[in-house]
């Protein structure tokens, strides 16, 4: 029994030293999942994201940069510290990567309408500027009509 | 309303013109002007004015003086930007950051301090510290080797060192450093319209004996 403890034992501590060591591999400053999530996070700024929406992100982003400070800190012997940190920093940049793309989504699409409205008004304001131009034509027209049905023949 | 031939002959290039003028309006307005990006450090006192950088005015800073200032980086490169202070203990010998040839000075690293800044926004954060211990080696010269920045302790293995405690001048370096996606790591300063700039400060002092 006890040397069956002994091997569990072993085993966790083997498996959590493994886990720590790949998640340290993809997770820390420099590591390529943070550089696709800065790529994702610029592409959505780039889309036409608004400060306001990009500010959640750049919190969480920031607080990956504690969690890393926090990590730098701990000692070789605080393994199980040292996962979970590394968890919870994989976790933050996953949520803020899909964040990021739902956000660029979102963006686009509201600078395409944007741009459409945009054009479109320009074509609405054309054909406003041409009806009011025939109207005021007609009227000055009519008004010509009707001073000279006014006009009276005054002999000299 | 009625429109004839007269009328078109008229309308027509009205409203070819105004929609070419509206138009062009339009194109103005969601094209983003063209604009200088740079990125912007700067240190400043106690007070967080551009004054009061040392305790009565004095470069000479005691053992266990604290000395408070603010260093900012502000971001006008039209994107999100990740950013990396490096603070490095030079001495009057030891090299600055290269302006021209881009290299960041060789003095040693004593810490860093990274964040993300958004488009138009700055970042301003205090950097308090103290000399807790220094000595002078046999042959005079002085090196410090303890150092408190913002409540953190650094032993200073490789720190520089000066000839004597009289013509001691030491200084702070704050290199500016970027991410840089295509490289997928921290860089000395920016790119900018094809060339790379760079941005650093460097702040004096002295160490005078003194208490404790």
């Amino acid at each position: 029994m006890k040397s069956y403890e002994t091997c569990l034992l072993i085993t966790l501590v083997v498996i959590v030293s493994i886990l720590a060591h790949s998640v340290q591999v993809t997770a820390q400053s420099g590591s390529p999942q943070l550089n696709i999530v800065i790529k994702d996070v610029r592409k959505a700024e780039h889309a036409g994201a608004r400060p306001q929406e990009l500010e959640q992100l750049v919190n969480q982003l920031n607080s990956v940069i504690e969690l890393e400070d926090q990590l730098n800190n701990l000692t070789s012997q605080e393994s199980f510290k040292r996962a979970q940190l590394l968890t919870e920093i994989n976790s933050t940049l996953m949520g803020v990567d899909a964040e990021a793309i739902q956000l660029q989504t979102t963006a686009s699409e509201r600078t395409y309408v944007s741009h459409i409205v945009t054009y479109l008004s320009g074509v609405v304001g054309a054909i406003a500027v041409t009806i009011i131009f025939h109207f005021s034509l007609l009227m000055r027209e009519k008004h010509r009509i009707k001073r000279a049905l006014h006009s009276k023949i005054v002999p000299t | 309303m009625k429109l004839n031939v007269h009328s078109l002959r008229i309308l027509l290039p009205l409203f070819l013109t105004s929609l070419l003028i509206f138009e062009a309006a339009a194109y103005v307005t969601l094209t983003p002007r063209p604009h200088q990006t740079f990125l912007q450090e700067y240190a400043l006192g106690a007070g967080g004015l551009a004054s009061d950088y040392y305790p009565n005015n004095s470069t000479f800073i005691q053992q266990e003086e604290f000395v408070k200032w603010y260093i900012g980086v502000s971001n006008q490169m039209g994107s999100l930007q990740f950013v990396d202070i490096q603070v490095k203990l030079g001495n009057q010998t030891i090299a600055a950051p290269n302006d021209t040839t881009l290299i960041p000075s060789p003095a040693p690293l004593i810490v860093e301090f990274k964040r993300f800044i958004q488009n138009n926004e700055t970042w301003t954060f205090p950097f308090v510290w103290r000399i807790l211990n220094f000595t002078t080696t046999a042959t005079g010269r002085t090196r410090i080797v303890q150092m408190q920045i913002n409540n953190v302790t650094y032993l200073l293995q490789n720190s520089p060192t000066c000839a004597s405690l009289s013509s001691c001048g030491f200084r702070f370096i704050f290199e500016l450093w970027t991410w840089n996606i295509d490289l997928a790591q921290f860089q000395i300063g920016w790119w900018n319209e094809g060339t790379q700039q760079i941005a650093w400060l460097q702040l004096w002092f002295d160490i005078t004996p003194g208490a404790p």
